[in-house]
């Protein structure tokens, strides 16, 4: 993935006491209608959700359509959010890949991409992202918790996850079966789950 | 597929299904089932492998055009509270929970369908399966397993967009927006929506983004080959009692030519710069007397070059 030139701190940390906007104020905000606010959400979020994205989606311009429909939903969602402390940024992460997968597969079934392919290109592409050295500490801790997961779960939630691909085709990949697919990523999705502390809300 | 169901949650929270048999699986689970309970916990999981992507700026222009489209774009208003509804005599819709929730094929839906050739982003993708998922039981579990359906509410948003925009109707319930959202469609097509969509959707689109004295901001869309051209301003305090603020088009000459009075708004508003900025080379404002005036009589609060 050659377009990617700017790496940024992450605004948001939650661990580490990094003074940063808080996401759930802003969130607020802006479901009064504070464009201001916005603007600053978007500041602190764009990095993160437009990262995300580029790993999806993979071409630039396309991707840049994607975030810039992220946020547009944001804003016209806003009110309907529910405030739940520590969830902005995860319903807006949540909508963000969601976006892109359906970006991914829109074009996918429009270009009938070369699955084996995709996913060759698509494992150098990860090699080549993960040697960098990642500075935000979120980023650290979920490359963490991915290096606990067996080599079979990990490679297909990371195939799924970042890849935009769905079970079935992560099954052709690695050359298993459905129903072992299916387990392993329920598997290590809730030992990710145990791992990274996600609490029963 | 119920006995397997539970073996779907991971592959749900990471979006890895296809469409049918996402559809299937929010379909099967009852609210408060230990399976969807588990959905929700993985899918917080799973927003949390946002982090292991590498962060990427996006390219500067972009906030510029978001600022833009949110300045006119109204939000959609919170659902009417339920324990209301029964209480009402005559309730439009079957059920009094949110837009998102209407069957396909009620008056949103159909609104949605003509107001596709506008070209919202959101309005895209098929819609209808997930609104049909929407309105039954799974529509109360949405607010946790919270990414469901958006899909559907960004069409539904968008209809009300153009709708809501395009006739000025800024604040009202949305309740009244969708009833009115049919009818207000044609009248979109001069509205404000329907002229930025326009603009941005040029080739040539341009935003400038330009600080104005007193802490608001404005933003000036343009496109020469569209032949269009808006203002916003966003934050802006009201005129001074008596005057109102003008705007104009100036060319290199120095030759004035009015272009409006900002109209009066609720934090933003929206003036349409018709036939374009049209080979001018400034865009400025200065406060007039109430109505405005022929020729600018105050020096400019803000003069800002259309290079």
């Amino acid at each position: 993935m050659g377009g990617r030139e700017t790496v940024v701190y992450m605004p948001d940390r939650d661990a580490g006491g990094t003074p940063g906007p808080d996401i759930d104020e802003l969130m607020a905000r802006v479901a009064r209608g504070d464009q201001g606010a916005f603007g600053s959400l978007y500041d602190a979020l764009a990095p993160l959700v437009h990262g995300l994205v580029l790993r999806v989606v993979r071409d630039p311009a396309q991707s840049e359509e994607v975030t810039q429909e992220v946020f547009l939903e944001v804003w016209q969602q806003a009110k309907r959010f529910d405030a739940d402390r520590g969830r902005a940024r995860a319903w807006i992460t949540v909508m963000a890949h969601r976006r892109a997968v359906d970006r991914v597969r829109a074009a996918q079934a429009a270009a009938d991409r070369d699955l084996r392919e995709g996913i060759k290109e698509f494992r150098e592409s990860y090699d080549d992202v993960e040697h960098r050295v990642e500075v935000a500490l979120e980023s650290e801790r979920v490359h963490r918790a991915l290096e606990s997961l067996t080599e079979v779960q990990r490679q297909a939630i990371r195939l799924a996850y970042y890849g935009g691909y769905t079970y079935g085709e992560v099954a052709d990949a690695l050359g298993l079966p459905l129903g072992t697919v299916k387990t392993r990523i329920r598997d290590g999705m809730i030992r990710l789950r145990d791992v990274l502390g996600v609490s029963h809300g | 597929m119920d006995d397997q169901l539970h073996l779907l949650t991971g592959a749900y929270a990471l979006n890895a299904l296809d469409d049918d048999e996402r559809h299937r699986f929010e379909r099967a689970l009852p609210f408060g089932h230990p399976v969807a309970e588990e959905a929700r916990e993985l899918s917080e999981t799973a927003a949390l492998l946002a982090a292991g992507a590498t962060p990427v700026a996006p390219p500067p222009g972009l906030k510029a055009r978001l600022m833009a489209q949110v300045a006119v774009t109204p939000q959609l208003e919170v659902a009417p509270q339920p324990e209301v509804a029964p209480r009402l005599e005559v309730v439009p819709q079957p059920e009094a929970e949110s837009p998102a929730s209407r069957p396909a094929g009620s008056a949103t839906e159909v609104s949605r369908e003509e107001v596709s050739p506008v070209e919202t982003a959101p309005a895209e993708g098929p819609a209808g399966p997930l609104a049909s998922v929407e309105s039954g039981r799974f529509g109360e579990r949405r607010r946790r397993a919270f990414s469901v359906g958006s899909r559907w509410l960004a069409a539904a948003a968008a209809v009300l967009l153009v709708a809501a925009g395009g006739a000025g109707l800024w604040g009202l319930r949305a309740q009244q927006q969708r009833d009115d959202a049919v009818r207000a469609l044609a009248a979109a097509q001069s509205g404000r929506s329907a002229v930025m969509d326009r603009i941005l959707s040029a080739p040539d689109a341009k935003i400038q983004e330009v600080a104005v004295p007193g802490g608001a901001t404005m933003l000036i869309a343009r496109s020469k080959e569209a032949q269009l051209a808006g203002v916003v301003t966003i934050g802006m305090s009201a005129a001074p009692q008596d005057k109102d603020y003008e705007l104009w088009l100036i060319d290199a000459g120095g030759t004035a030519k009015a272009a409006g009075l900002v109209a009066a708004g609720d934090g933003s508003t929206w003036n349409e710069l018709s036939g374009g900025i049209d080979g001018a080379s400034y865009l400025g404002v200065t406060v007039e007397p109430k109505g405005g005036s022929r020729q600018p009589t105050t020096k400019p609060i803000l003069l800002q070059s259309l290079a």
